[in-house]
């Protein structure tokens, strides 16, 4: 009887000490690690997951904490993705491991994931109403939580005095556990550009930047913020589908403006003249391309387009202009899958020169010096949404589609100390030619004499990643995304994030 | 073991066989379409057919020369499993229905179609119905591709779309049988052997004198070479072979020679598709529809007498202001009579020739169409049963942003008109066709289009008096149509 008054007092006491915050106070919840099974990047899949939940938890009478020291309630889950079909299931826990509300969610596609989610917190948040609070769980809960031995009162820790977080217990950006450090963010860019070209550094530290859409180059000095400093329009139907820059001899900048007009090469060269952009060339039968071969110096490259299905002509040439002319020497033969676009080279250990190539379907793949293959990833690399079409009216009657479509894909980057740098979309609706990435990434790689081994990769972006440039000086890593693609009366809108490599 | 345990581990083995598909390093890939035309014609009819109509003595409209309006719509699902670049397996389905379910006749309806049937609302065979589940998935392809590991050619074998070197002239078409190609630097040549029609008697197992079915089917052989002279200049050969032997009992092999030129260059601002065909040999008469050189002709003799035809084409395509500026031409050499030497090209089959470049309607079928795939006089034989045909067709295309449209003229009349015992042809002439569309790109994919067309008939179809053409009426009213058209390709 006495144990029970004893109790009783204690209740009661605990009743009107918390009266109030039982009611008004908030449910401090911890969204533990999520499983996951049946997708390839769990690790980003975990995070992600975590994020989206905690978040759409967090609300109303519950607030997701950080840690599960300072939760009245643990929630764990696991995702499962079987073929298209995924299911998400939760499970909330008190700290002391009893079962307080489970929920599930599934999808038919990878589509309906994000929105399942809301609906997973909503559902768990609906059966933790329903469960009923009891003062005794509160008061087991409460001295559960009371040290054994009376503590001083605590004074505010000093940033060095506070305890390190145990990992996994904050969610937090990926970047800090990876390989790029630093960073800058450009505000809001108008125009969902396609791709992106680097220019020269100037005097005040600034990088000339340009990008293009579809049928407008823009200029752009990249200081401390983006400043627009000119734009150049081409007339319809064309459609850019490469931006290269490179200085010519004289410190001139040249653009050279890979250009597709009704499935023919109109390539076009500007240059930067001041604070300007100046055509200086035009109905160019080329694709350009500027760029390191093997990690050695800049330079200009070309290919031809052939009639039929020949989209890509013969070798890949190293270009010189004069004027307007254009002059090939030094032709580069291409193994399977290598056009100007698709391919690099590296050098071995052993100095023998190797091909890195992205196939059709996205596949890194090395060759030898004799184009045969040596090697090919297992995850796919590339994608991109930038196309252009040819007439392909002899299929026509079994696609359905006059034009055959050409996509462009990332380009592979080598840098001076032979490190091949490539771009990655992932998305959940590529499909054929509908392409649509969501999210980007990029891959560092180095040869290790039999595989291209991972050396790195960023964190993936939360957006379409149409082009990437590595800057091997600076050691900095320029990622254009789209935030928002054009519309029917939208130019749709671009970022840029630069990121310190180290 | 209980059911529970049973359920349990067949589902387990059920996810774990699903999960294990990507590591089974197949790549699924999917392509496909969907199309759909709403339609406002006096022509059309949704069902496969071209109507004529006329005016009555008052000219008034009658009840043959009344607009329609139909929805129709096909979607093509495409699925490749592919093991690796060097192999994969291609299939290939469509679907076609007309809003509403099907009429009387037309490819919707499976089998036969009976008069009792069209007044069935259940007979439908396309699923455009009420409550829409009927059978309406059709093949198209079904084909294994890889890469010779020895030497590297391209072997596709199975039901598999092939297309002529000569815009289609010969056969666009999809047929069962083995194509080799390979490429060697800037040659690239290729073999095919299709088996394309064979015996409605003696198709099957042996006839009453142990000769198998291969005796009596129509093996159609074909080479293709094209070489490329520079990136601005290709050009190339092809040679076709159809060796007829369904016939033989009676009237013994055909053998219908088609040699062929092809180019595509371009100079300046000009690119252009050229082909020159002549065909010879003996071509059996042939009784079944389904079999190849059938309807194009109408021949009692072919096996005696030989084939001697001509084909030429071309289209250009030149960069003008802010579009194109098209022009394409084609003559097809056609016999006047029906007896004879035979001088009326022959495609392989009825209803499996093109001519994209034209960008007609009415006068030629238009590449676009899907299940109203049909031209003037109800035909899609671009020879008019071996009448040839001479065409000449000018067009302008262009796009601003995302607007894209085109208007073009055209005018044809057949090669030869044929005449009868008793009675002379009223005329050659097909008519003027103008037409024009425009559209929106809604999406990269889906595009939004209208298009208007309006064919001045010539005298060959719709003459008051004389012999006209198979499919035409006397006193003819034009045809038109009108289209909407949402097209999703990926």
């Amino acid at each position: 009887m006495k144990k029970q008054i004893i109790l009783m007092a204690l209740l009661l006491m605990s009743l009107a000490l918390s009266a109030v915050p039982v009611v008004a106070a908030q449910m401090r919840l911890f969204v533990a690690d999520m499983s996951v099974t049946g997708v390839q990047n769990k690790d980003e899949m975990k995070t992600t997951l975590q994020t989206l939940f905690a978040s759409r938890l967090t609300g109303g009478t519950v607030l997701a904490v950080g840690s599960a020291a300072e939760a009245d309630a643990v929630v764990s889950g696991s995702y499962v993705s079987i073929g298209k079909v995924f299911s998400v299931d939760a499970l909330a826990k008190t700290v002391g491991g009893k079962t307080l509300a489970r929920a599930f969610v599934q999808g038919d596609n990878q589509d309906e994931l994000i929105p399942a989610i809301s609906t997973l917190a909503e559902k768990l948040l609906a059966e933790l109403a329903k469960v009923p609070v009891t003062t005794e769980e509160k008061l087991l809960a409460e001295l559960a939580r009371v040290p054994d031995t009376v503590q001083p009162p605590r004074t505010p820790a000093t940033g060095s005095e506070i305890n390190p977080i145990l990992n996994g217990e904050l969610i937090k950006p990926q970047e800090v556990s990876r390989n790029d450090t630093g960073g800058w963010q450009s505000k809001r860019l108008a125009g969902a550009a396609s791709l992106m070209a680097v220019g020269r550094t100037r005097a005040d530290g600034s990088r000339e930047l340009f990008l293009a859409e579809t049928r407008r180059i823009s200029y752009y000095r990249q200081g401390k913020e983006m400043a627009l400093i000119a734009e150049g329009e081409l007339a319809e139907p064309r459609k850019i589908i490469s931006l290269d820059t490179l200085e010519d001899g004289v410190g001139n900048l040249d653009l050279y403006v890979t250009v597709i007009r009704a499935g023919e090469l109109v390539s076009q060269i500007w240059q930067v003249n001041g604070d300007k952009l100046v055509q200086i060339a035009d109905e160019q039968p080329y694709y350009f391309r500027a760029f390191s071969v093997a990690g050695g110096p800049k330079k200009l490259f070309a290919q031809t387009m052939g009639r039929g299905d020949a989209d890509f002509f013969g070798d890949v040439s190293e270009a010189t202009r004069s004027g307007k002319t254009i002059t090939l020497k030094n032709h580069i033969k291409m193994p399977r899958y290598g056009n100007i676009y698709t391919f690099n080279q590296f050098r071995a250990s052993d100095g023998a020169l190797l091909t890195a190539v992205l196939s059709t379907d996205n596949y890194l793949i090395v060759y030898d010096e004799n184009r045969k293959e040596l090697w090919r990833s297992n995850d796919k690399f590339g994608g991109s949404e930038l196309f252009f079409q040819r007439d392909d009216s002899d299929k026509m009657r079994t696609t359905g589609d006059q034009y055959r479509w050409i996509f462009m894909n990332q380009r592979i980057q080598v840098t001076p100390s032979g490190a091949v740098v490539v771009g990655k979309n992932d998305g959940f609706m590529v499909l054929g030619n509908a392409r649509t990435y969501k999210t980007g990434a990029v891959y560092c790689f180095a040869w290790n004499g039999s595989t291209l081994d991972e050396k790195w990769h960023t964190r993936a972006t939360q957006n379409y990643m149409p082009d990437y440039y590595f800057d091997a000086a600076r050691n900095e890593l320029l990622m254009l995304q789209t935030v928002q693609r054009s519309g029917m009366n939208e130019r749709g809108a671009s970022s840029l994030t630069i990121k310190k490599v180290e | 073991m209980n059911l529970k345990k049973t359920v349990a581990i067949a589902a387990a083995a059920g996810a774990l066989a699903a999960v294990s598909v990507p590591a089974m390093a197949f790549d699924n890939e999917f392509h496909g379409m969907y199309r759909s035309f709403g339609y406002l014609t006096n022509a059309l009819s949704g069902a496969g057919g071209f109507g004529l109509g006329t005016e009555n003595a008052a000219g008034k409209k009658t009840a043959s020369d009344s607009a329609d309006k139909y929805f129709e719509q096909r979607a093509r699902i495409q699925y490749i499993a592919k093991a690796s670049d060097d192999l994969k397996l291609v299939t290939h389905f469509e679907l076609d229905t007309k809003f509403g379910g099907s009429q009387s006749s037309g490819k919707y309806v499976p089998g036969a179609f009976t008069t009792t049937a069209t007044t069935n609302p259940s007979a439908n065979g396309d699923g455009g119905g009420l409550d829409t589940d009927k059978v309406s998935l059709e093949t198209k392809n079904v084909y294994l591709d890889f890469n010779c590991p020895l030497t590297g050619t391209n072997v596709k074998i199975g039901a598999q779309p092939y297309s002529d070197s000569m815009f289609g002239l010969f056969g666009n078409f999809d047929a069962a049988g083995v194509v080799l190609s390979k490429k060697f630097n800037a040659l690239s040549a290729s073999y095919g052997y299709f088996t394309v029609g064979s015996s409605s008697t003696n198709g099957i197992g042996y006839d009453a004198t142990g000769k198998g079915s291969n005796n009596y089917t129509q093996d159609f052989n074909t080479f293709d070479v094209k070489y490329a002279l520079s990136k601005d200049l290709t050009l190339g050969a092809s040679y076709y072979l159809l060796l007829d032997k369904v016939g033989t009992s009676t009237t013994g092999t055909g053998s219908n020679h088609t040699l062929g030129l092809n180019g595509a260059g371009k100079f300046g601002p000009l690119s252009f598709t050229a082909a020159l065909g002549y065909q010879t040999g003996k071509s059996n008469t042939q009784t079944q529809t389904t079999s190849a050189l059938s309807t194009t002709g109408g021949y009692t003799s072919l096996t005696t007498d030989a084939t001697s035809a001509y084909a030429v084409a071309l289209a250009t395509k030149t960069a003008v202001g802010p579009g194109n500026l098209l022009l394409s031409g084609l003559y097809l050499t056609g016999d006047e009579n029906g007896t004879g030497k035979n001088k009326s090209w022959q495609p392989i089959g009825n209803g499996v020739t093109y001519f994209m470049p034209s960008n007609m309607w009415l006068l030629v079928r238009n590449g676009a169409t899907i299940n109203s795939s049909t031209a003037v006089g109800g035909s899609s034989d671009i020879t008019r049963g071996g009448r040839g045909i001479t065409g000449l067709f000018a067009g302008y295309e262009g796009t601003a942003d995302k607007l894209f449209y085109n208007g073009n003229i055209g005018w044809a009349q057949v090669a030869k008109a044929r005449v009868s015992a008793t009675t002379t042809a009223a005329s050659k002439d097909l008519g003027y066709e103008f037409n024009a569309t425009v559209g929106y790109k809604l999406y990269s994919n889906l595009t939004a289009s209208a298009t208007a067309a309006y064919l001045v008939l010539g005298d060959a179809y719709g003459k008051s008096t004389g012999l006209i053409l198979p499919g035409g009426i006397h006193d003819a009213s034009n045809p038109y149509l009108t289209n909407i058209q949402l097209n999703y390709t990926f």
